[in-house]
């Protein structure tokens, strides 16, 4: 199923603050595009902080698959996409 | 809010980070705020090591994160993953590279593993009982032996499920029934040994909340021995232990009075219309509140009144029959019309106590607000506005945590009445040294010994306004200065006619060849102007002399509350060598063959019955 732009948007808008806060890079540029191992400070701790923040702003909760996936993920967009989902459903 | 918070922390991200905990909130900025926080600190840095049977980065950061928030800067050590027992007993050089301060060993329920059967026989459960506690054990040993550190452990929570139902709670192999024994063993360790710390970790998941406490999958995928908001949990109390092993304990609670310690305005509804005592829901809880302050005074922390009231009103409150607090259970008094900050400051000076060591207790949030603000250095909790659960807020902040309970803790109340009694007699006497000889002053002035030693380390972290170096050394630290050949030690306790003040004073010198450095030197306010320096100083080089020292060098090293001693080598004889930029001072005292003659209105060291 398509998810509308907004939607999209308003996701990437909400993650990106999430990963500023969390890597304490207030000044970071996040697009769709933007890789995880691009950013040294994206630790594997990180992570887990990301994932749980995203879980607690858009209520909802990763099964241990979808954890899975989201740490094969490298792009924003790929999460973005995934988190969409989620919250449409 | 605690203490030694700078202004420009906003008090709305300080609040944050007091009871109740924001944990979205630190969650999401704590790798900012201790960025920020450690960047306002310039100290040397505390070195605490924690060794983990689990994933032990979260909490890392958050006991750092609180220590930070407390103004004790900080830096900490991680084993490798559940590596505790090996980093202690077969340290690869790391650790002892480290030279860790403080270590605490992040164990819990996860690492008791091998249970035994449900239908084991007794002797293989108590062989596993004493095969864990021992290997605990062999770790405390193995660090006790390498380290100078105060070592802080876990004991274990409850497990998250029971394959026994409610007879875990009684069957011999029930796990519940086994975490309890193992548990007493710890509490039995930590009651006979100084400088072992013990972290009640079942208390803490159980007002947590075991459903909340276990995420498995967190379990699985991460190695997290308890949830991320657990983890906020397990940080902050962590790090109030490890504030009250370095010294920086709360010895002082300031309570306002109507709607605070009692229900109600004395001054318009009179000594019977206030509530407090049985016979109603809120009476009762006012009761409650004065019985857990009553509680804390037991354990030695003094009470204080500050209020906006007439003095005869506010004494009369505490000639209500039901009042569980007396006028003598109140160490200073201010009720008047002026602003609280003032008074307040008053009080600290009525006790010779700094505001760092001082709690405020007020219902009203304005009062709060502006004493907060005006005292950055006071703990100003926020107790809610339900009077019921004062005392909740007030046992949650952690602020009256304690590495140990000494025996003059439990006297200290019973010593500032004393105190005043002398101050009476101070009033009455014709001059100063017929006061100082009508107290019938005795000193025993002898090296830190055993029995000593809990309370000399307890002097040595709290004391700021007597304190030469403010050099902190831990209970281990000193526990390593009384063994060590290199090293002099000394300690006093006062006693007079009104009683004993305990052990007041505590010198710590380091030898380097026929010099004595002194590294500490420190004694209570309890006992100024008393020329109880003086006897320390004639003990300290009688000592020296013994051990074949010609000359004793002192230090002042200027410090936030210690101006009171910058003169005092200078007034007690020694010789300046050197005044750097930052006023701090090196002296010496040659010591020749005969002593100096001085007299001194204190009998040391008296021949006992």
């Amino acid at each position: 199923m398509a998810i509308p732009a907004t939607v999209l948007a308003t996701v990437l808008a909400t993650t990106s603050e999430i990963i500023r806060d969390i890597l304490d890079e207030d000044s970071l540029e996040i697009t769709e595009q933007t890789q995880r191992s691009a950013l040294e400070s994206w630790d594997s701790m990180a992570q887990i902080q990301i994932i749980c923040a995203i879980e607690k702003d858009f209520a909802i909760k990763f099964s241990l698959d979808e954890l899975e996936q989201l740490n094969q993920m490298d792009s924003v967009g790929d999460v973005v996409s995934l988190v969409s989902v989620k919250t449409s459903a | 809010m605690d203490g030694n918070m700078d202004n420009n922390m906003d008090n709305n991200t300080n609040q944050r980070l007091s009871y109740p905990l924001d944990y979205p909130f630190i969650q999401r900025h704590q790798k900012k705020l201790r960025r920020e926080l450690k960047a306002r600190l310039s100290q040397p840095a505390l070195r605490v090591a924690v060794l983990g049977g689990s994933t032990t980065q979260e909490v890392s950061n958050y006991i750092e994160l609180f220590l930070l928030q407390a103004g004790v800067n900080v830096e900490i050590f991680e084993s490798d993953y559940n590596r505790f027992y090996e980093s202690a007993l077969f340290d690869d050089g790391a650790l002892k590279a480290f030279d860790p301060q403080i270590i605490y060993l992040h164990t819990s329920s996860v690492n008791v593993t091998g249970w035994p059967a449900v239908d084991s026989t007794q002797t293989s459960i108590d062989a596993f009982i004493g095969q864990l506690v021992h290997r605990f054990q062999s770790v405390w040993t193995a660090l006790t032996e390498k380290f100078n550190a105060s070592i802080i452990q876990n004991n274990f929570e409850l497990p998250g499920t029971r394959p026994l139902g409610n007879q875990d709670a009684i069957q011999a192999a029930g796990r519940s029934y086994i975490t309890r024994q193992i548990n007493q063993r710890f509490a039995e360790h930590a009651q006979n040994t100084s400088g072992f710390i013990l972290h009640d970790l079942n208390y803490l998941s159980a007002r947590f909340g075991l459903d909340r406490w276990y995420d498995p999958a967190q379990w699985y995928a991460y190695k997290f021995a308890m949830s991320r908001e657990a983890f906020i949990e397990v940080g902050y109390s962590v790090a109030a232990q490890i504030k009250a092993a370095v010294g920086l304990v709360k010895k002082v609670v300031i309570c306002d009075l109507d709607n605070t310690l009692w229900g109600g305005v004395i001054g318009d509804d009179g000594l019977d219309g206030i509530q407090v005592g049985a016979g109603n829901a809120t009476a009762e809880g006012f009761s409650d509140l004065q019985t857990y302050l009553k509680a804390l005074r037991e354990r030695g922390i003094l009470l204080a009144v500050c209020s906006k009231n007439e003095r005869q009103n506010a004494e009369d409150g505490f000639t209500h029959p039901d009042s569980v607090l007396k006028l003598d259970d109140f160490s200073a008094f201010q009720a008047n019309w002026n602003h609280k900050p003032g008074n307040i400051e008053q009080i600290a000076r009525d006790l010779n106590l700094g505001l760092g060591a001082m709690v405020f207790l007020d219902d009203n949030p304005a009062e709060r607000a502006i004493v907060a603000q005006n005292l950055p250095a006071l703990a100003v909790p926020d107790i809610g506005d339900d009077s019921t659960r004062y005392i909740h807020f007030l046992d949650r902040s952690g602020l009256f945590e304690q590495p140990s309970l000494s025996q003059d803790d439990l006297q200290r109340a019973s010593m500032y009445a004393q105190n005043q009694q002398r101050t009476e007699l101070k009033n009455a006497s014709q001059n100063y040294g017929d006061y100082l000889q009508s107290l019938q002053m005795t000193a025993t002035i002898e090296p830190v010994n055993s029995m000593a030693l809990p309370r000399a380390a307890q002097l040595i972290n709290k004391t700021n306004q007597f304190n030469l170096t403010g050099l902190r050394f831990t209970e281990q630290e000193v526990a390593g200065f009384m063994d060590s050949p290199d090293y002099l030690t000394l300690y006093g306790r006062l006693t007079d006619r009104f009683g004993d003040n305990g052990i007041v004073s505590v010198i710590v010198g380091e030898r380097q060849g026929s010099e004595l450095h002194i590294r500490c030197w420190v004694m209570s306010c309890r006992v100024f102007k008393r020329e109880m320096e003086a006897a320390m100083l004639s003990g300290l080089l009688s000592l020296a002399k013994e051990n074949g020292i010609d000359n004793v060098i002192g230090y002042y090293v200027p410090r936030e509350k210690n101006g009171l001693v910058k003169d005092f080598y200078q007034e007690s004889g020694f010789q300046l060598l050197h005044c750097s930029d930052d006023n701090s001072s090196q002296w010496q005292y040659s010591i020749g063959s005969e002593m100096p003659e001085r007299d001194i209105p204190i009998t040391i060291n008296p021949a006992t019955e």
